[in-house]
């Protein structure tokens, strides 16, 4: 399932949970539980709208980019 | 495929073999309960330290289980007995050092997806466990039906239902736990089975290890962890192998460098077993809803069509509530303070009487009747983001630009372009490809800002009327595809095709709360107003002293002359000297646009300035000017940051070319084929 899983992200694009977990019949907490176990092992890492980069910025204080993401999680392939 | 395999039963646990007592270890991942069960069990009995050569936390105690003396020890919250940190690595030394008579896995039932990969791990250690299903009342709430007796024969171990902070079924557990201990009760576990083409590969591993192998690792365990890769087991065992062994060991784990996945796969594949045999969930309530109603949000076409509807009912909502209040803006008041200014005024000089009047009521005071329509912009969006939609949004945007060969990671910065695109460049950080994140760079200025969409919702309901709404979407359309066909081109050039993936776990929709919606509201508009009184009033005061100087004179004034030189470039687009000066004029700040036509055209009581632009201008060369302002180099600062985000004045060059060509070529198309249909 983990494969399928990976399978699926290196076909590249655009996925979301849901969708994965149709495409892969099960859960989306199980779908997610996979991402977190590829996150530590060092597979994918998570895409903190709001990370360290943004510390320096002028703009901090006005900037949206937190709230348009929030209650949202995102993930990405390493070496992208 | 991955089949359960069922161990010899357990041999009793002897208790009293540690001094006495038995020794009880508390498993489970981080928040599931474990340390509020380890509290209401020890109570003030409890004892806490580091645990040795380690800074996390070591939790022991004791308590009187029917005259039994117990103790327990709180694990460190582990997802899994891997060593990918160090809380992992104490959890399954200690149970494989210490030897616990028992464990007890604290597993959330709201959560089991989660909880039961440690759970496969523990059970194929074959120590004594019991399951304790906690936050059965989050569960229910939730929708959520567990049967725990199906999880227990699935299992092949007790599982006890129970709400540990209310101490529900804790008792019960407490009940199971003491019959396991006694051997009135023998769990016979069934982890998940290794997948059979790693079936062999594991037996010889097995085989090769098990010889050297010190007391009290199972051999079986430690094949199984070097073919995950564990990387202290991996050292362990290079560490007490003979050269020889070794090698071979790691000719075989190099030929199945897959292995971490197919094992951990086989324990997700028994982890959806498990979860289909002993959960049912209703779709009802917050996740059913936002499952029916993401069918067509999210769809990749319904999604793209429901997003401009969307879009649509916004700009609909903006002229039929907005327009209006704007228009008495401009009537009674804008044009009411300029006629009682020029009152008061009349006998200051000329020069106080222009710049007050004419620049800056005329100006800044035209800019500010956008205020009803940014505030029905502010709330419509901030709306959209408080009940989740936004995120739907941005995954189908998302979708659409990876069909064209955008980068993923771009749609947030992109997404923020609908507010103002100077924090759109700057959230382009977060990229960590230099191409991808200098193409977002390049198109970002084309997502529709507040201050353009405020120079349309101004200009487009005097020209169209009803059919305001209509052009304002075809507008934002254009604008958007123009970004897309950029990206695309762009992206061939810089990108050569590449396709990266990018997964989103989307939030719940929700009521909306409207303390927050009306704090968003107040602090853009508040921002609004302060950019009127700061950078739009110092550019209004330029433009007015241009418009001014050297005679008094607006049809000799130095700005006349400037806009009569640049006059032929315009006419491609309808433009007369004076829309071709407000469009520059707008690249300090968009509203710019609106401010300096406001001093060219003056406003008075009689006659609103969007009464005089009818006047003046056809609906083609409105219409050309509002594509222009879409497709326009973008303003000052958003070029800045280009500038400091890009890191050269070359790809500064790049972009402003190719918003002007953009812009140019454009309006120029919209124009002509607007007088062509007849506008």
């Amino acid at each position: 399932m983990l494969e399928q899983l990976l399978a699926e992200i290196r076909g590249g694009g655009t996925l979301e949970v849901s969708v994965l977990a149709k495409r892969l019949n099960t859960t989306p907490d199980l779908v997610t539980v996979m991402l977190e176990h590829l996150q530590r092992s060092g597979y994918l890492r998570s895409y903190e709208p709001c990370d360290d980069t943004c510390n320096e910025c002028a703009l901090k204080s006005a900037c949206r980019m937190k709230d348009l993401s929030s209650g949202m999680r995102l993930w990405q392939g390493k070496g992208e | 495929m991955t089949k359960f395999h069922e161990l010899p039963p357990l041999a009793p646990p002897q208790v009293g073999s540690k001094g006495g007592s038995a020794l009880i270890a508390l498993a489970g991942q981080p928040n599931m309960g474990k340390s509020t069960l380890f509290n209401l069990l020890t109570g003030l009995n409890q004892h806490v330290g580091n645990w040795p050569g380690k800074t996390v936390e070591r939790r022991e105690g004791r308590f009187d289980l029917k005259g039994r003396l117990v103790r327990i020890v709180d694990l460190p919250g582990a997802y899994s007995l891997t060593a990918n940190s160090p809380e992992e690595i104490i959890a399954r030394e200690f149970i494989l050092l210490e030897k616990p008579d028992l464990v007890i896995a604290v597993v959330s039932a709201a959560h089991l997806e989660r909880s039961l990969y440690l759970v496969a791990e523990l059970l194929a250690l074959g120590t004594p466990l019991v399951i304790g299903l906690n936050m059965m009342d989050v569960a229910e709430r939730e929708g959520i039906r567990i049967e725990p007796h199906v999880l227990e024969a699935a299992l092949g171990v007790p599982v006890v239902p129970m709400v540990a902070a209310k101490a529900w079924g804790v008792r019960d557990l407490l009940d199971v736990v003491e019959e396991v201990l006694a051997g009135k009760r023998i769990p016979t576990p069934r982890p998940p089975e290794i997948r059979p083409d790693h079936a062999r590969v594991l037996s010889e591993i097995q085989t090769l290890i098990s010889s050297y192998l010190a007391h009290p690792y199972p051999a079986d365990w430690v094949a199984l962890k070097l073919l995950e890769g564990d990387s202290e087991v991996t050292h362990m065992i290079r560490e007490t192998l003979p050269a020889e062994k070794w090698e071979r060991v790691h000719e075989i784990l190099r030929a199945h460098d897959d292995a971490f996945l197919a094992v951990a796969s086989g324990r997700y594949e028994w982890i959806g077993r498990m979860v289909r045999a002993a959960i049912t969930r209703p779709r009802v309530g917050q996740i059913g809803l936002t499952e029916r109603l993401d069918r067509w949000a999210a769809h990749p076409l319904w999604g793209l069509l429901l997003l401009a509807g969307i879009l649509g009912l916004v700009f609909w909502l903006t002229f039929t509530v907005g327009t209006p209040l704007q228009d008495w803006l401009e009537r009674a008041v804008v044009g009411m303070l300029a006629g009682w200014a020029s009152e008061a005024l009349a006998g200051a000089p000329f020069w106080i009487q222009g710049l007050i009047v004419d620049g800056l009521i005329g100006g800044v005071g035209s800019v500010l009747t956008f205020l009803p329509v940014l505030v029905i912009f502010f709330a419509a969006f901030a709306l959209l983001e408080d009940v989740g939609y936004m995120a739907r949004a941005a995954y189908v945007m998302d979708n659409l630009m990876h069909l064209m060969g955008l980068h993923g990671k771009s749609f947030l910065p992109l997404f923020l372009g609908f507010g103002c695109n100077v924090p759109a460049v700057m959230g382009t950080r977060v990229i960590d490809s230099w191409p991808a994140r200098l193409l977002t760079i390049l198109i970002a200025p084309l997502v529709p800002c507040t201050a353009r969409m405020a120079v349309v919702a101004f200009i487009a309901p005097a020209f169209f009327g009803t059919n305001a709404v209509w052009v304002t979407w075809g507008l934002v359309l254009f604008s958007l595809l123009a970004l897309v066909l950029s990206g695309t081109l762009l992206n061939r050039l810089l990108f050569k095709g590449q396709r990266s993936a990018f997964i989103m776990e989307m939030p719940l929709y929700h009521l909306p709360n409207l303390r927050t919606i009306g704090l968003l509201v107040w602090q853009r508009s508040l921002a609004f107003v302060k950019k009127a009184g700061t950078a739009i009033l110092l550019m209004a005061v330029l433009v007015w002293l241009l418009s001014y100087l050297p005679n008094g004179d607006l049809n000799t004034s130095y700005l006349a002359r400037f806009g009569h030189l640049i006059g032929p470039l315009g006419r491609w687009m309808g433009f007369d000297w004076r829309l071709t000066v407000a469009l520059l004029t707008s690249f300090p700040a968009k509203e710019n646009a609106i401010a300096t036509l406001g001093i060219l055209f003056g406003v008075s009581p009689e006659a609103g300035l969007t009464d005089l632009l009818t006047a003046a201008y056809s609906p083609a060369a409105a219409l050309s000017f509002l594509t222009v302002t879409m497709l326009f180099i973008p303003c000052l600062a958003t070029v800045a940051v280009i500038k400091q985000e890009a890191g050269s004045w070359r790809w500064v060059a790049v972009s402003l070319a190719l918003f002007l060509v953009l812009s140019f070529l454009g309006g120029a198309a919209v124009y002509h084929l607007a007088r062509w249909v007849g506008m």
